[in-house]
Formats: structure tokens, C-alpha cells, sequence
């Protein structure tokens, strides 16, 4: 017990502190990009749950982000209410409308799920593209902000503690009965019916969980940068978002989490040093992903796992070292 | 069972080609014939993308989402090839006209190519350790080749658009009482039609056909019975990707070669492959068309920014009613891991 309190003291130190570090303390653009990460983090969280632990890979996870951002923003300037209430507005929000597309196309299988939430992605993306009364077309809205500050500081803090409400829900969820219902279909799902679990049932509320949490960062994206289009909804970002999960590990959890953090900066950096011929870093970055996939399958966590399981013994058989 | 040629028999032909005929009817009534026939080419084209991914999916559970790029790449070939043929052997004359299908040979070969490469580079090294994964794994990985060819081209070619005027023979006009047809209309559809009859007659009546046929629908049994398995993955891919490089190079004249010109064959090849389903070319065919002419009809009624409205909330309302597509078959063991 005192260990992990040790572990998570000082992890919390660690993230408390970083905005103050030496290289961040005045490199506003540097801040700029982990807040990015850490909100590429709370979306790989909320995929990888219903991914890897439920086996529902939501191709329109985007469109699902993205309609919180414009719940909230929505609310935001017509209801005049501010916006820390209208992103718990898009968290319920999102919730509602996962639950109901959950129950709508997870009754069919794999990846006649996946095909049904992509299209229905693709469809809530041209919608947002046609009201142009409510979401502005491709102009887009222009979204109140959390802070009227030009720091990025307050919106990291704001981010983690996010990040970090929202892995504490999805840990307790998977480590309840729930967790282990869901664990059941995400191996072998005729086998988890046989044994009385309702799949449905289960896959819907694991869906919408991750709707939610979804929609609260999109929501928070939206008065972080301050402007929301229908590029927000677009596949491509649900593929940035599959990215880290495939790379971090499926299934893990943290793995996507921590590995947002090397992707933003590596996409970032690349984007910054081809600057001229723009397209090359996108290069870079698929060939890297495709030979992560195809190479190193379960992701950089099984390396991670495997080093930190050879340091650990290393250091029980080394003379005088810690007692197992 | 699976069968890839004839499918569902007496039901499915008469279902398809009513409901082609009323948005037939339906078109002539409301938008002038040009529509039509434009939406009939444009039908045998998405069939033969939605072949392609149907053939990789039955065959080795691959939901392809590069197949748009492969579509890409049958342009970008096409275009550059036209510009090496037809400084070689000029515009006019019978070599001139023989350039256009030299040229769609040439793009269908690039596809194949491509196909080939990526099987043996990515797919095949992937299968060795692919549990039940598979499925979602490689749908990843193809989404990567996506993004790399496309960023490749923009790199190497630019982000313009790369057409040629005049890429048929022009002024060759075929006319049906007061409807003309453009040569160029012809000339695609009669690829598309040829390419779609000799694919299906391969599957039913050559031997490869039977194999790939065989590992379709039981792959443990052919694997069992002495069928090199792994070739006939290699082999099918191969020709997937000829079919939408084949597409590619054939629609040049309506899609400029552009690095993301294949994002709009690439989704509505999936709603061929879900409302056709898993079954038969013939099926595949009359999905393109239905297909076609929803999408044209909801441009031509309330605007190019519906087509991404329309046609995907119907797709999805029809495969919550049938998720094995109006035509498929249960197929579910072979899809699903």
C-alpha cells in the first residue's frame, strides 16, 4: 500500500510540476502541444475502453467527440450558461446519443459494428456540414473559452484532472463485475451469451461510457482552441485517435494514454521540420505505424512490460537489492 | 455458404433490378437522361471497386480501406501513362484510339502491382501472428497505406488536380432517340461491363476461381484438402487492387488524378459491398448502380453536401435491418472472427 501511495505521490508531483519545468516554463508552443496530447489522451482513454476492452471499435468515434464539442458550444451561447456546466452538458449528452446508436448498431457483430458507427460518422459530419443555422456550416462556431487567458497552464491542469477522472472511472468500471462481463465478450462473445451474460446489454452501457467521455473532451477542445468545424468530426481524427491504442497497446488503457504524448510531439515535430513540403511527415508517420502494427503487434506496452519485468528481477537476484 | 457468382438466385434479381427500374423511372421523370446514364457508368465502376473489397473480405476477412487508394494510384498511373503513349504514338488515328485502352491495361497492372506488394509486405508477415484480431488489425494497417499513398502522391505529384482533356476519342456520339451518349460513357462502361462479366466467370468456371471460391468459404478445409492458402490471400488481393486501379485509369475523364480522389470511391464501394452483402458479382452490380443513382439523385435535388447525409443514413438503417446486405447470405461465420 505504502508503495503504490509512493508511486502515485509522486507521479502527481511530476504532473503538477511539468508546466514549471526548465524546457516548458517559457516555451508557451511547447505547453500548446501537451495540452493537445493530453487531450489526444483522454480521447485514445475513451476509444481503447470500448476497443479493447469490448471489442467495439467505433469508427465515428470522432463525430461522437466532436458532437460534444458542439453540444457544449451550442449551449454555451444560446443558453448563456457557462462553460463548465455545458461540458457536463456534453457529457450527459453524448452518453444519450451514444446509448441510443450503441443500441441501435451493437446488436450486429465485429465489423459490421465498426462499418455501422463509420457511417453513421460519415452522416453526422455532413449534418453538421448542412445546419448551418445551428453549427455555423464549414465556417464553424466560435466557441467561448474556459479561461481569458493566453496560457496554456490552467487548460492543462484542467486536462489531467480530466484525464485522470476519467481513467479512474474506466479502472473501477473494468475491475468491477461489469469489467469482467465485458472482458467475457471482448474474448469470446458466443461463449460470454452461453453463459447468461447479456451483450447487449453490456457492450451498450461500456459504448456510452464511452461516448461520454468522449464528448466531455471534445467539449473541452472546443473552449480550449476556442473555434469548432466539421473537420473535428472527420475520420481522420478517429484515426488519429486509433493510432496511440494500436501503437500504446489495445486493451491496456494507459498504453494509448501515455503514448498520445510521443505521437503529438513526433507528428508535431515532423510537421514543423518538413514545413516546406507539407505531406512528408504524414509519410513518415504511416510508414511508422504501419511496421508498428505489422512488426511489433501488441505495441510498444509489451516491450515496455517486457523491460520492466527483466529490471525487476535483475534487481531481486542483485546482491542486497530490494526484498521481493 | 458463399458463393461469389450467382448468388441469392431468383430473389435477388428480381428485388434489384425492380428497385433500379423505379429510380430509373423516377430519374427520367425529374432530371434529364444525362443524369441517368452518368449514374449507370459510374453503377459498373463502384461494382468493380466494391468486387475488389468484397473478394478480400470473403476470402482473407480484410476490410480493405485502401482500396480508395488503390483507385488513386489507377489514376495517377493512367494520367501519367497517357502522357508517355500518346506523345509516343500520337492522338490520332487507330493508334491514337488504342492509347485509352492501353492505358487502362497499364493502371489495372499498377493496381495489381501495388496489391501484390502490399500482400507480401504487410499482410502476409501480419498473418503469421494474427489471433482474433485480424479483422480490426489490418483495417488499421490498410488506413495507414492510405494515408501514405495519398501523402506520397501529394509529396511526389502536388495536391492539384491532373486531368486531360480529350482522354477518349471525342465526338464519336451514340444516339438512343433523343438521348446522346458520349463516347467516353460508352468506352467506360463497356470496360467496366467486360471487366465485371470475365471476373465473374472467372470465380464460377476456371480453376483458380474454384480455389479462391473454396478458401472463401472454408479455409480450414481448403487448407486441408492441399490448397496453398496463403497464395490464393496474395492472389486475390492482387486482383483487388487491379479492379480499382482498372476503375481508376478508366474514370480519369470524371476524376482528375488528385491525392485524395479516391476518398469518394472508397465510401461508396462500402455501401455497394453492404447493401449487395457478401455474395455474387451479379449482386454487386446492381448495388453500383442503385448506389449511383441514389447518390447522383441526392446531388441533383439538394446538393453535393447531402451526399454524405443521404445515402449513409440509409445505408445505415438498412443494415440494422439486414446486416448481410439485401442480396448476401448468413455469412457470419466467415466474417467474424
Amino acid at each position: 500500500v505504502t508503495r503504490s501511495f509512493v508511486k502515485f505521490g509522486l507521479a502527481f508531483i511530476f504532473l503538477a510540476a511539468l508546466p514549471f519545468l526548465p524546457p516548458l516554463a517559457d516555451r508557451p508552443d511547447l505547453m500548446r502541444w501537451i495540452v493537445q496530447a493530453v487531450i489526444l489522451a483522454q480521447l485514445a482513454l475513451a476509444l481503447d475502453f470500448s476497443a479493447g476492452r469490448a471489442g467495439i471499435v467505433n469508427f465515428g468515434f470522432a463525430a461522437f467527440a466532436g458532437f460534444g464539442g458542439y453540444v457544449s458550444a451550442w449551449t454555451t451561447q444560446h443558453l448563456c450558461i457557462p462553460p463548465w456546466v455545458a461540458m457536463g452538458i456534453a457529457f450527459v449528452g453524448s452518453g444519450m446519443l451514444g446509448t441510443i446508436a450503441g443500441g441501435l448498431t451493437l446488436r450486429l457483430r465485429g465489423i459490421y459494428a465498426a462499418m455501422g458507427l463509420w457511417f453513421l460518422g460519415l452522416a453526422m459530419e455532413g449534418i453538421a456540414i448542412n445546419l448551418t443555422a445551428i453549427t455555423g456550416g464549414t465556417s464553424g462556431l466560435i466557441v467561448p473559452t474556459l479561461f481569458q487567458t493566453a496560457s496554456s497552464t490552467p487548460y492543462y491542469y484542467v486536462g489531467v484532472a480530466l484525464l485522470v477522472a476519467a481513467y479512474a472511472v474506466f479502472a473501477a468500471v473494468a475491475k468491477s463485475s461489469v469489467g469482467l462481463a465485458l472482458r467475457a465478450i471482448e474474448q469470446n462473445l458466443d461463449a460470454a451469451r452461453a453463459s447468461g451474460v447479456s451483450v447487449v446489454r453490456y457492450r451498450v452501457l461500456n459504448f456510452a461510457l464511452s461516448c461520454a467521455f468522449a464528448g466531455l473532451s471534445g467539449a473541452f477542445y472546443a473552449h480550449y482552441y476556442g473555434v469548432l468545424t466539421p473537420d473535428v468530426l472527420n475520420t481522420t481524427n478517429t484515426v488519429q485517435v486509433l493510432v496511440p491504442i494500436y501503437v500504446g497497446g489495445r486493451g491496456t488503457l494507459w498504453g494509448g494514454a501515455v503514448a498520445a504524448f510521443p505521437i503529438v510531439f513526433l507528428t508535431n515535430w515532423l510537421d514543423a521540420f518538413f514545413s516546406d513540403t507539407p505531406g512528408v511527415d504524414l509519410i513518415v508517420y504511416s510508414l511508422l505505424l504501419m511496421i508498428v502494427l505489422v512488426y511489433l503487434p501488441r505495441g510498444f506496452a509489451e516491450i515496455v512490460g517486457t523491460i520492466y519485468h527483466a529490471l525487476k528481477r535483475a534487481i531481486h537476484r542483485a546482491p542486497g537489492g530490494a526484498q521481493p | 455458404v458463399i458463393k461469389l457468382v450467382v448468388g441469392g438466385g431468383g430473389r435477388f434479381g428480381t428485388v434489384s433490378i425492380l428497385v433500379f427500374t423505379t429510380l430509373a423511372f423516377f430519374t427520367l421523370l425529374i432530371a434529364d437522361s444525362s443524369l441517368l446514364v452518368d449514374s449507370i457508368v459510374l453503377g459498373v465502376m463502384w461494382a468493380l471497386v466494391a468486387a475488389g473489397l468484397t473478394l478480400v473480405f470473403g476470402v482473407m476477412n480484410v476490410a480493405n480501406f485502401a482500396q480508395g487508394a488503390f483507385f488513386m494510384v489507377g489514376t495517377l498511373v493512367a494520367y501519367q501513362a497517357y502522357a508517355a503513349l500518346s506523345s509516343l504514338f500520337g492522338r490520332s488515328g487507330w493508334l491514337g484510339a488504342l492509347v485509352p485502352i492501353a492505358v487502362v491495361m497499364v493502371a489495372a497492372g499498377a493496381g495489381g502491382v501495388l496489391g501484390w506488394v502490399v500482400d507480401r509486405v504487410l499482410l502476409a508477415p501480419l498473418r503469421r501472428y494474427a489471433g482474433s484480431d485480424w479483422t480490426m488489425t489490418t483495417f488499421v494497417v490498410t488506413v495507414a497505406l492510405s494515408i501514405f499513398l495519398v501523402n506520397l502522391h501529394q509529396v511526389a505529384f502536388g495536391p492539384q488536380s491532373k486531368g486531360i482533356v480529350g482522354y477518349y476519342p471525342q465526338g464519336a456520339v451514340v444516339r438512343l432517340g433523343n438521348l446522346a451518349i458520349a463516347a467516353d460513357r460508352i468506352f467506360a462502361f463497356s470496360v467496366g461491363l467486360t471487366t465485371l462479366i470475365f471476373l465473374a466467370s472467372l470465380l464460377s468456371y476456371s480453376q483458380i476461381g474454384r480455389v479462391i471460391r473454396a478458401v472463401a468459404d472454408d479455409e480450414l478445409g481448403a487448407r486441408l484438402v492441399g490448397i496453398p492458402v496463403a497464395r490464393i490471400h496474395t492472389i486475390a488481393f492482387t486482383l483487388s487492387g487491379a479492379l480499382a486501379g482498372l476503375a481508376g485509369g478508366t474514370l480519369l475523364f470524371l476524376f482528375p488524378s488528385s491525392p485524395y480522389v479516391g476518398q469518394v470511391p472508397l465510401y461508396l464501394a462500402w455501401t455497394v459491398v453492404i447493401v449487395a452483402g457478401l455474395g455474387s458479382v451479379a449482386g454487386t452490380f446492381f448495388a453500383g448502380l442503385v448506389i449511383a443513382l441514389l447518390n447522383n439523385m441526392t446531388t441533383y435535388l439538394l446538393g453535393a453536401s447531402w451526399t454524405s447525409v443521404v445515402p449513409f443514413l440509409l445505408i445505415t438503417v438498412l443494415l440494422l435491418i439486414k446486416p448481410f446486405g439485401l442480396f448476401g447470405r448468413q455469412a457470419r461465420g466467415v466474417w467474424d472472427s
